[in-house]
């Protein structure tokens, strides 16, 4: 049986090398500007504009929550597009912020006689481009 | 009456009527509909050869608007013929 001639640090510093360079995807550098880093909904909101109770299972009688997270300075339009079943429109909304860092944004949607139950999507958009849906029941 | 022909040419009469739904917003960032800061104030110092109205041709693209210039810096331009050099200049 013939044996590699290779010697075994080789091996060892091409293991390392493969490592480096292959295997878990990494994320693309921040683009210039504001991007969207998270998207979250609830019940309740704290002080620093993030949701105090992220659920996505809601009673008739909630406001209804979504703290979008942005990273990145710079002018930026955020929309909050919350539709209800197929499509139906509940609400749409929007705000232009310039951050100069991090930063939370919040929307929040309500109705005095309660929400019908179902199934309902919140579409973001951040300077028209799609940044992320959420969707969560009302029961 | 209109009521009734409204229920009754209503297709959707069970889809749900979010027409009162409240909404609202705020962000821990600057909202960008704030209106820009004001521009600093602008200066300019005098040099050798300058005139009200070479100045003015230069920064407003008028040699006429000699005056504006004249009208902003009258606490420091006794005659509009005789600006000096080092002299700085509140440009309106």
């Amino acid at each position: 049986m013939r044996v590699s001639s290779i010697p075994p640090v080789a091996v060892f510093l091409a293991a390392i090398l493969v490592a480096a360079c292959g295997g878990k995807d990494t994320a693309a550098p921040p683009a210039a500007g504001v991007s969207v880093s998270s998207i979250d909904v609830g019940r309740s909101l704290t002080a620093d504009k993030a949701i105090g109770d992220v659920t996505d299972s809601f009673r008739p009688s909630d406001t209804i929550y979504a703290s979008i997270k942005t990273e990145g300075a710079g002018p930026a339009t955020l929309r909050a597009n919350w539709t209800y079943g197929e499509g139906k429109k509940v609400d749409d909304s929007s705000q232009t912020i310039s951050p100069t860092g991090p930063a939370r944004t919040e929307f929040h949607v309500s109705k005095p006689d309660g929400w019908p139950a179902g199934r309902y999507h919140l579409d973001v958009t951040l300077n028209g481009n799609s940044a992320g849906t959420k969707q969560f029941d009302v029961k | 009456m209109g009521i009734f022909d409204k229920k009754k040419n209503d297709t959707t009469d069970s889809s749900p009527d979010f027409s009162n739904v409240r909404s609202g917003g705020s962000s821990t960032a600057p909202s960008g509909d704030q209106a820009p800061a004001p521009a600093a104030p602008r200066t300019y110092v005098v040099v050798s050869g300058d005139s009200l109205s070479k100045i003015a041709k230069r920064e407003y693209g008028s040699a006429d608007k000699w005056h504006q210039i004249y009208e902003a810096n009258r606490d420091i331009i006794k005659n509009p013929d005789l600006i000096f050099p080092g002299q700085t200049l509140h440009l309106p």
